[in-house]
């Protein structure tokens, strides 16, 4: 059996309500009745003698899969055995109770009089409280053409709901209805823990229809929050979302594509295994930049190791899994890697139709690392 | 006897949910109170059944269960006890969601697999299989004359156990395929997630002290006839049996028998078969052998569809009063087919060459054929049915409209409910006297 503190913990949390029907409300903490904490656990319910005198005990406690509300009118009470002793009576159900299971005992109090008390066993795997972990882009100032928005969680939530919850305010805590990208199907990452959510990239392009009728979500010089509305129930079901919000400044578009002339580096010492850092000339999409820049040898071999993204995605460093050996590499960028505006090497997001086709921007650049005395 | 596929990938536990029994006064629901009976040879002491799927009785009250998990069947000694009261027709509605409640579960989670009445008590006995978390129960399920539900203590009963050989492990799955024109879709390929075991005890029939059971066994042939007595003596005997499929026009030696019964036919006993597509097929007891292979000699097939039960019994009906025996065949894509036993005797056997070639629809000139009697009307789906005394069948009869799963018991000559059914005798109007008298002179 449970020691003493894991039973208090099992008895909070198990859901526990009593109706009383028909006559003085029964306490649920009545010594009289007693509940199970767990799956092998019985109902167990003292009553004085009379009450079961020439009476099957069946009569006297049945218990019902399902909601108390209402109850039990046509029910079929659950298939299980009864002990009785010296005013005791003991129910135990011929295949246990089941953790996520609602049941009903309805203990007859006196000859027409019953309550009714609800019980639901607690799951056995410890749930994960649902709270958003992080949200990228990070930085305190985002520019006006944002695309790409990660909300993180720290246990799945809920499909089908997410914008029931997720909100941009302005200033004045008015939400914009018309700002995210709605589509049948969410946007979560392979453990639902990571939703995307896009501003409606009509609202970002210029001279599209909902960009001229409504304007960008977002504008230069103001500031806007991010709200996940409190409420939003955990996949499990076991856990409710408080309120999260974070407030950003938005400063001007990103119209150009992303140019590594720009990018500035710190390098490591031959030999050692110091990372290599570079600081971006503009934040990036949080989950490319996670894999899309990769250190490459002069003969094409992709050098291992782990990558971490700074704060507000503008800088990225790299820390090779041995010692660097060589002094002649390659920084090398997908030509998808996009910025969080959703240009990339190739061509902007936005590429309105008056401007040239221009070939791919540079998305590679040589680095020499030195020795370093010790 | 239609058994549903059972649930690949549900960890299987046989032990059902136990609490500590008190020394003292213990009162169980069950229907019946625990017996002592003289054991035979091979009497068990522990339980250890695993899935509870097809079900037959014989005379004394001995109940036959057959375990796909395990690959065994399982005899229980219920004497039961005779009543006096006549067999009313009744009707239970959502006998799933009454039977997931005996059990504690959601309605969604039990699987009815059977149906078969106690020959002395008439009550009529369901297997069902409990899906509770991550883990899958059997249980039998009581339901008297007075259409009360009880849960059956196995653990009361003496019980032996027969374990099968060549049994089929859980691992090989069927394939998938489209059937009609186009690809085959999700809901085709989810045969993909079924085990041959599903199919490995299709029907049981108990007769004169033998236990003959059909199913896919891993011996040459996959389809096979077992043949044991009862008591169980550890002996076993299992057939290959191949025919000829005149709608599929092959010899087939693997998809099973779907239901089967005993007649006397030509002056000996013989296996009734029916399978998918439905052929039906005759096999002499004296030819189950072990290790023999046969050639089950083919007399008719009366239509495309899967046949689910086979039941005997006396046509009879007040509108017709000569009845003859018949075999009672439903299917889950057809109408019931009645077939006369008179037409069996005698009957032609074929083979592939007395017919054309190419597999062969409803609509083919040639079909129905053989001595393949007349569909009958049923209301809804019947998919499981069992003789109830003489003259009474208890069906799980699946609504035409609403869906729901319901078991009714009716007159043999009338299976099923008319609740669907309107026509002039429904009418406030109608005058019977008026409508017997237009048509007397």
């Amino acid at each position: 059996m449970a020691s003493g503190l894991n039973q208090r913990i099992a008895k909070a949390l198990a859901i526990l309500s009593v109706v009383a029907m028909m006559g003085s409300p029964v306490d649920a903490n009545d010594e009289d009745v007693s509940l199970p904490q767990s799956g092998t656990e019985s109902v167990v319910v003292r009553l004085s003698a009379t009450m079961l005198d020439e009476v099957h005990p069946s009569e006297r406690l049945q218990v019902f899969v399902g909601s108390a509300d209402p109850c039990c009118e046509g029910r079929t009470p659950m298939a299980g055995s009864y002990d009785l002793s010296e005013g005791t009576l003991t129910f135990s159900p011929a295949f246990g109770f089941d953790p996520g299971q609602d049941y009903v005992a309805r203990v007859w109090t006196s000859q027409k009089e019953h309550a009714l008390y609800a019980f639901h066993l607690a799951h056995e795997v410890a749930t994960v409280p649902a709270t958003v972990t992080e949200t990228y882009p990070s930085g305190e100032t985002i520019p006006e053409n944002t695309l790409r928005f990660y909300i993180h969680f720290s246990t799945p939530m809920r499909p089908q709901v997410a914008f029931d919850y997720i909100k941009l305010r302005d200033a004045f805590g008015t939400v914009d209805d018309a700002a995210f990208m709605q589509f049948k199907q969410e946007l979560w990452n392979e453990e639902r823990t990571r939703l995307t959510v896009l501003i409606d990239p009509g609202r970002i392009k210029r001279e599209v229809a909902t960009n001229v009728e409504l304007g960008p979500a977002l504008l230069a010089g103001r500031q806007y929050t991010l709200s996940v509305e409190g409420g939003w129930l955990s996949a499990d079901g076991a856990s409710v979302l408080p309120p999260f919000s974070r407030t950003f400044t938005v400063s001007s578009a990103l119209r150009e594509r992303p140019d590594v002339g720009l990018w500035q580096t710190a390098l490591p010492c031959v030999g050692t295994t110091d990372p290599l850092h570079i600081t971006l000339d503009r934040p990036f999409d949080r989950h490319l930049l996670s894999k899309d820049i990769q250190v490459v040898a002069e003969d094409g071999q992709i050098i291992g190791g782990m990558t971490h993204v700074g704060a507000g995605e503008t800088s990225w460093s790299f820390t090779p899994n041995e010692a660097w050996t060589q002094s002649e590499l390659i920084v090398v960028a997908s030509t998808d890697l996009e910025d969080v505006a959703g240009n990339n090497f190739r061509d902007l997001l936005d590429h309105l139709e008056t401007t040239e086709d221009t070939e791919i921007a540079s998305y590679a650049f040589p680095i020499t690392l030195n020795g370093c005395s010790q | 006897m239609q058994i549903p596929r059972l649930l690949a990938g549900i960890a299987r536990n046989s032990t059902k949910g136990k609490s500590a029994m008190s020394p003292k006064t213990s009162f169980a629901i069950t229907l019946a109170a625990a017996l002592t009976i003289g054991t035979g040879a091979l009497a068990e002491t522990s339980l250890d059944l695993k899935f509870a799927g097809a079900l037959e009785f014989a005379d004394d009250g001995t109940l036959f269960v057959g375990d796909n998990y395990n690959g065994a069947i399982y005899a229980f000694e219920i004497p039961g006890e005779a009543s006096d009261a006549q067999i009313m027709p009744s009707s239970i509605a959502n006998i799933d969601a009454k039977i997931a409640e005996l059990l504690g579960v959601g309605t969604g989670a039990i699987q009815i697999n059977d149906i078969a009445a106690h020959p002395v008590s008439n009550d009529v006995y369901i297997s069902v299989t409990r899906i509770g978390n991550l883990v899958s129960q059997p249980a039998i399920v009581t339901v008297s004359q007075d259409q009360s539900l009880s849960l059956l203590d196995l653990s009361a009963f003496e019980f032996q156990k027969q374990v099968l050989n060549e049994f089929p492990d859980g691992e090989i799955a069927f394939n998938g395929r489209s059937g009609g024109p186009g690809p085959a879709m999700p809901r085709d390929l989810a045969k993909t997630a079924v085990p041959l075991n599903t199919l490995a005890i299709m029907d049981m029939e108990f007769y004169e002290g033998e236990l003959f059971v059909a199913g896919v066994a891993t011996d040459n042939f996959l389809s096979s006839l077992r043949r044991m007595a009862y008591p169980f003596d550890g002996t076993q005997s299992v057939s290959n049996v191949e025919m000829y499929h005149i709608t599929h026009d092959q010899y087939e030696s693997r998809a099973p028998i779907r239901a089967m019964s005993v007649q006397e036919i030509d002056g000996k006993p013989q296996l009734v078969a029916a399978y998918t597509c439905s052929p039906i097929v005759l096999v002499p007891l004296d030819e189950l052998t072990d290790g023999a292979k046969i050639s089950a000699r083919t007399i008719m097939d009366y239509g495309n569809g899967q046949p689910l039960d086979m039941i005997a019994f006396n046509s009879a009906s007040p509108f017709e009063p000569n009845g003859e025996p018949v075999l009672f065949v439903t299917s889950n894509a057809r109408a019931p087919q009645v077939i006369p036993i008179s037409g069996l005797h005698d009957a032609d056997v074929v083979t592939h060459e007395d017919f054309g070639r190419g597999p062969k629809l409803d609509m083919n000139p040639l079909m129905p054929f053989g001595p393949v009697g007349k569909p009958v009307m049923f209301e809804g789906t019947p998919l499981h049915m069992a003789l109830v005394g003489d003259g009474h069948l208890a069906s799980v009869t699946r609504d035409a409209y609403t869906g729901n799963l319901n078991l009714d018991t009716n007159p043999t000559w009338l299976p099923f409910r008319i609740h669907n059914l309107l026509a002039e005798f429904d009418f406030p109007q109608f005058d019977p006297t008026a409508a017997a008298a237009r048509t007397s002179n």
